[in-house]
């Protein structure tokens, strides 16, 4: 089922390859930005079902952008970018409440299955939630 | 890092003019293996680094600048570690490597910081003197609207370009460049980046133009307003940054500052503005990042005259969501671009068709409420729509065709689809406000290729992709060197092992295929580079395939076809969407100092020496060779040594072993074959062992008088018998001089984990019988060796025998022949009275011992 999902990376070429890639490939739609702190403004007044956010960026960072996202939409999975190397940040994020963390490189695919992973994932969650209201 | 190397070759070539330790004691043995291990430590980690990189380009994966970096320090350290140990283990005789590492690393430090000189040009230039080249003297979006007016008389706005040599100017004149400290910046930490971005800004907004630049910018401002005065009453600029890497390799969009609608008076302190830009937060950011150095950062300004637009827009000479789609698409609103660039407004769409000019194909014309527009005191205001157009198109149709004509030429001219923005005067002139190429164009098509494709024969399946694509062509057996000479375009080189050789075909080769290799050597890595589909551990091509037949290799799924087909050669034709990204230049940019292959030829002495070395696998190559050279020679200086431990085997030789570590167990005393733990000597005595030795050998009468006549000239006959033998091992490694009666024959080996590292080297020599007798000899180890994959080369009684990248098993496998080899070659030379008894000895040795190996594969 096509998703929505909300990328943002201050690299415009890393941001661009990201959409083609997806809308190549899948029938989820995409909206890009590379200002992260227009994040949680989208994120309050879209219908995502997915973000994916670079690790560093000048303006906020992927943690803080974790944090920020989590205060408004708590079942959205967050997938990260990592630069090449840093496991470290790599433990930070996830700990932080990230569904998901892939470091650069990576091939197309495992993007693309890491996707399907996180709206999977972010599936259940909902229908745990609703069957949890309904008892 | 320069001056600490400087020191260690100081040191280095101090240690090379001392006169080499002679006999090496066991502690220089020790070293020696040590640094020789570091080295093929080092070599195979080279090799896999570079593999890594040279799939990055491959178009599946997405990576980063600090990716690029990374690899490049690895191999940096690790290339320079290659020297330093070769240079102990050759005791400083290549120190010439240092200088030629240094030449190479210095390229790709300039290349991954792209480096930029600034050209001395006038501190102004107008636009008509500007074209596409100008990138390092105006900068890229400068350059770009300077061609477009300069060579396609498109209509572009009146301007002139403020150049980076003014840019210098402004810096020097105000001691800037030491004041404004980036270097030691950690871009990690955001306070730090604050603090230092705000001092610079301030110290660029404090500082003053000096008088021959801002006299420079006043005249070209005012020679602008007389130029552009026939179209508006009253003159004004958009000031704009036109940065120096902002097109070039980077993408710096939307990094730095343009100001809309500014007065001829206020250019200056606009101009000034612009320069702050450059240090914003945001922007240092991008060049710490990126790896730039602050001298690198480097601002041009463009002085564009103010298009008070009635309407304006972006256009795209492709759909870029699927470029099989014919059409031009045009975007516009009423008043300034910007709302249609940023989406502030739904904008008037228009298609054109690329094919019939003059056709809309499709138009979409919302009615439009809001609009920016050049206020009249400088700036821009947002306000209503009239309402006598809002509900109007913003352009006519014929406004649309033209622009529609502007977006081909300009497609045509560049080459690629272009991104287009433009504007409509209050004139109605149509002008083009800045072109780029369309980077994202996705790829609709789906060219997936089946594993087997239904109704053609595969002829093999199996080995490894060293690189992949699919090329099709007659096959080409390289046995020998010389072969490669004749090699015809076009054709599929087949061959049992891999070679850097190779190279000199690989412009030709529609691929490559062989039964034997590793995917991190030189020639799988040198595939990669020229694109040549290949498959390696084929095993049976050698046997399965015809010379002549023509045949479809299919390196994406290690298929090899029967003959041609067309689908599979055009499905393999693969598109990389990455390639025009600025990371993905920076790799391939790198890679050229790093991955071409100049020295192939180690019997070229002249050549192959370290002043030919230009990239990194040169000196990765060259070291290796030689390393392997110094290492044989080490078995030279044992047979002086007294720490050798006598092995008690049952044989008919005076065995001594020097073990380097891991070679012997419980390694005091007596030692027997079970203390042996060096993988090659114990599949060599475990051959040695496996056969009966001969007796003496049958001499005729002829026979007798040919050997008693050589004995009475070697210098000492009893000696020769009697001389031990001695082998210097390790676990993986072995080297094992020989003496077996009157030949000398040196075996060394490595079998180890890293089919990279595995090689066996045979050096015969000597001999008790005639010479033509010792010469049939050579000949007839020859011909065995090469039955068993060696490459040999014989002169005289003199052989040098070797094989290299096979796995250990195989490498073991070989060594239980050498040592079948030996047992039945003792003495032989006696008997070899003709050629004849050559040839049958030869099928005599391969029936009896190498049988199981020839048979073909089913």
């Amino acid at each position: 089922m096509a998703a929505q999902i909300l990328i943002v990376d201050d690299e415009l070429d890393m941001l661009a390859l990201l959409a083609m890639i997806i809308s190549e490939k899948t029938e989820h739609k995409v909206v890009t930005t590379n200002n992260p702190l227009e994040v949680p403004e989208l994120i309050k007044t879209g219908d995502y079902n997915l973000l994916i956010s670079d690790l560093k960026m000048p303006s906020m960072d992927g943690v803080e952008l974790i944090t920020e996202v989590k205060k408004i939409d708590n079942h959205i999975p967050i997938l990260i970018i990592t630069a090449y190397g840093s496991v470290e940040s790599a433990e930070e994020v996830i700990s932080q409440g990230a569904y998901d963390c892939i470091t650069k490189p990576f091939r197309k695919e495992q993007i693309l299955i890491a996707i399907e992973r996180a709206l999977e994932w972010q599936k259940m969650k909902k229908e745990l939630s609703r069957l949890k209201e309904k008892t | 890092m320069r001056s600490l190397l400087s020191i260690f070759k100081k040191i280095k070539f101090k240690k090379a003019d001392i006169p080499k330790a002679s006999p090496p004691d066991g502690t220089s043995f020790k070293e020696r293996y040590d640094c020789f291990q570091k080295l093929l430590a080092d070599n195979n980690s080279i090799l896999e680094t570079m593999a890594d990189m040279e799939e990055k380009l491959s178009g599946d994966y997405m990576f980063d600048m600090h990716y690029v970096n990374s690899k490049c320090d690895i191999l940096v350290e690790k290339v320079q570690s290659v020297i330093e140990n070769l240079d102990s283990l050759s005791n400083g005789e290549y120190g010439g490597l240092y200088d030629e590492f240094e030449k190479i690393n210095a390229v790709i430090k300039d290349t991954l910081a792209q480096k930029i000189e600034i050209p001395v040009t006038d501190f102004t230039i107008p636009f008509e003197d500007v074209t596409k080249d100008m990138v390092r003297s105006v900068g890229g979006k400068n350059a770009n609207l300077g061609e477009i007016k300069s060579r396609l008389n498109l209509p572009v706005p009146e301007g002139f370009c403020i150049s980076a040599h003014a840019f210098k100017r402004f810096m020097d004149y105000n001691e800037l460049g030491d004041k404004i400290s980036v270097a030691s910046l950690d871009p990690v930490s955001m306070a730090e980046l604050t603090r230092v971005s705000k001092e610079a800004q301030n110290l660029v907004l404090k500082a003053r133009v000096p008088s021959d630049l801002e006299k420079s910018i006043s005249d070209a401002a005012s020679e602008l307003e007389r130029k552009a005065g026939h179209r508006t009453s009253g003159f004004y600029a958009s000031v704009r940054s036109s940065a120096i890497h902002e097109d070039a390799q980077f993408t710096f969009a939307g990094q730095y500052k343009t100001i809309l609608n500014v007065a001829p008076e206020d250019v200056v302190s606009a101009y000034v503005e612009i320069i702050a830009s450059l240090f914003t937060t945001r922007a240092i950011f991008y060049c710490k990042s990126k790896g730039f150095r602050e001298e690198d950062m480097v601002m041009a300004v463009g002085v564009v005259e103010m298009i008070d637009a009635k309407a304006s827009g972006v256009m795209y000479s492709r759909d870029p969501t699927d470029e099989r789609k014919q059409g031009v698409i045009i975007n516009g609103v009423w008043g300034l671009g910007k709302y249609a660039v940023d989406g502030i407004v739904e904008p008037h769409t228009y298609v054109v068709s690329r094919d019939v000019p003059g056709t809309i194909l499709e138009k979409n014309q919302p009615v439009q409420q809001d609009m920016l527009i050049c206020s009249l005191d400088a700036g821009v205001i947002d306000t209503r729509v009239p309402d006598y157009i809002k509900r109007m198109p913003c352009l006519t149709e014929e406004q649309v065709i033209t622009l529609a004509e502007y977006a081909l030429v300009l497609e045509k001219h560049y080459g690629k689809p272009q991104d287009i923005e433009w504007a409509l005067d209050l004139n109605d002139n149509l002008l083009i406000l800045q072109a780029r190429p369309l980077r994202i164009v996705a790829e609709k098509r789906s060219k997936s290729i089946p594993r087997s494709l239904p109704g053609h024969k595969i002829l093999i399946d199996k080995g490894q992709i060293a690189c992949k694509g699919v090329g099709a062509g007659k096959v080409y057996f390289v046995t020998k060197d010389e072969e490669l000479k004749s090699f015809p375009e076009g054709a599929v080189l087949v061959a049992k092992h891999t070679s850097p050789k190779f190279v000199t075909v690989m412009d030709k080769a529609s691929a490559i295929i062989t039964d034997v290799g590793s995917l991190t050597g030189h020639m799988a890595s040198l595939a990669r580079e020229y694109r040549v589909p290949t498959i390696l551990n084929v095993e049976t091509a050698m046997k399965t395939l015809k010379p002549g037949q023509e045949i479809t290799v299919d390196a994406i799924n290690r298929s090899i076809y029967d003959g041609r087909i067309e689908q599979l050669i055009e499905a393999g034709k693969a598109e990389n969407p990455f390639e025009d990204t600025p990371v993905f230049e920076a790799l391939r940019a790198v890679l050229k100092s790093i991955v071409p292959l100049n020295l192939l030829y180690p019997e070229d002495k002249e050549r192959f020496s370290p002043k030919y070395c230009e990239t990194f696998h040169d000196i990765t190559r060259f070291a290796h060779e030689v390393a392997m050279n110094e290492m044989f020679k080490i078995g030279e200086g044992a047979h002086r040594k007294g720490e050798a431990m006598k092995l008690h085997v049952q044989l008919p030789l005076d065995i001594r072993v020097i073990d380097l570590g891991g070679g012997v167990e419980n390694g005091s005393g007596k030692i027997t074959v079970d203390n042996i733990t060096c993988i090659p000597m114990k599949a060599l005595l475990k051959g040695m062992m496996s056969i009966e030795w001969p007796g003496p050998p049958p001499v005729n009468v002829k026979g007798l008088i040919s050997i008693i006549a050589t004995t009475t000239m070697l210098p000492n006959p009893e000696k020769a018998f009697s001389e031990p033998s001695f082998a210097v091992v390790s676990r993986e490694y072995m080297n094992f001089s020989i003496r077996l009666g009157y030949h000398l024959q040196t075996l060394e080996a490595y079998a180890g984990d890293s089919i990279n590292d595995n090689y066996i080297r045979f050096l015969f020599r000597g001999g008790g019988a005639s010479h033509d007798r010792r010469a049939r000899r050579t000949q007839l180890i020859k011909k065995i060796l090469e039955k068993i994959d060696f490459h040999v080369d014989a002169t005289g009684d003199v052989l040098d025998g070797r094989v290299t990248k096979y796995d250990r098993i195989t490498i073991e496998k070989k060594l239980d022949i050498m040592a079948k080899l030996t047992v039945f070659t003792k003495q032989l030379d006696m008997t070899l009275f003709s050629d004849d008894v050559v040839n049958w000895y030869v099928k005599e040795f391969i029936k009896k011992h190498y049988a199981e190996e020839t048979k073909p594969d089913t």
